[in-house]
């Protein structure tokens, strides 16, 4: 029966492996995630529908839509 | 697999030399050897990419990961683990002297030097880690300052290394280009000392210093 070897020394490269960072595991898709729906053929995508800045309009639209407010319950 | 710890609260006292030269030491000596370099400053990886060879592991390793990282080394088969820690920064070293066999703390023959030495000595011995006080940068003709440091260190019974490190010019010279003094002049007085100090180390923790002949010259 023959002896068993020693194993050889590690290399630098060998023991840089062991130190390097792990990879990070896949995340998989939430299976709540809906897909998102392509949109409709003509539909505005991606524009807010609030009303443009008009003058006498005290908070603005865009003020409106940086706080996400629903443009037509009318501002205070 | 055996790990030392390079360790002092107090900067530019000589760590990731001393850490630098062990490894090369080691692995001059036929040990597997790997750096791990906690220090957020990451000289010992600078000096690896000076080095520019694969012969030697140097990693940069966050505190939290270093028990996971050591037991990936102890389990490729690493021999010896080389810590480099940061100055200043006690939660690092604690982390880190926790897997210590030794921990090694490189200390200048000065007031200021000796004050943050104890600190981490307290730390060592609160882990109940065996610890070595080392001498470091100290003047090739030794002035008083070195024998009322020893003197000093012998009142409060520490653990002191035997082997005093010199502040010689090949030093930062081999820095520079990445190599230990050992192999930059193996035959000058920095190397010899370098030479001591891994005897002295391989003792302390047990490892069979094996082959100390000294490295080729670059």
């Amino acid at each position: 029966m023959p002896l068993p070897t020693k194993p050889s020394k590690p290399d630098a490269i060998s023991m840089m492996a062991a130190l390097k960072p792990a990879p990070l595991a896949a995340v998989p898709n939430s299976p709540t995630t809906k897909p998102i729906a392509k949109p409709k053929s003509g539909a505005r995508v991606g524009t807010c529908q609030c009303r443009p800045f008009s003058e006498g309009d005290a908070e603005g639209a865009e003020a409106r839509h940086r706080r996400g407010g629903n443009d037509t319950a009318g501002a205070a | 697999m055996k790990t030392l710890v390079i360790a002092s609260q107090k900067g530019g006292v000589a760590k990731t030399t001393t850490t630098t030269e062990m490894a090369i030491a080691a692995t001059s000596a036929g040990l597997a050897t790997a750096i791990i370099d906690t220090d957020p400053q990451a000289t010992s990886c600078f000096w690896a990419e000076a080095r520019g060879r694969n012969d030697i592991a140097v990693a940069s390793v966050f505190p939290a990961l270093l028990p996971s990282k050591l037991t990936a080394l102890e389990e490729a088969g690493c021999d010896l683990a080389i810590i480099d820690t940061p100055a200043v920064s006690k939660d690092t070293a604690s982390a880190a002297m926790r897997h210590a066999d030794l921990v090694l703390i490189p200390t200048k023959p000065a007031a200021f030097d000796l004050k943050s030495m104890l600190e981490t000595i307290e730390q060592a011995q609160s882990l109940g880690k065996p610890y070595a006080i080392m001498l470091t940068m100290c003047a090739p003709l030794h002035g008083p300052e070195l024998n009322a440091t020893l003197a000093r260190m012998a009142d409060l019974h520490h653990e002191i290394c035997p082997v005093l490190i010199h502040q010689y010019v090949a030093y930062p010279r081999a820095q520079k280009h990445g190599l230990s003094v050992q192999e930059l002049d193996p035959g000058g007085k920095a190397a010899a000392e370098m030479r001591q100090l891994y005897a002295y180390m391989c003792r302390r923790v047990g490892i069979e210093a094996g082959l100390l002949a000294a490295p080729a010259a670059a």
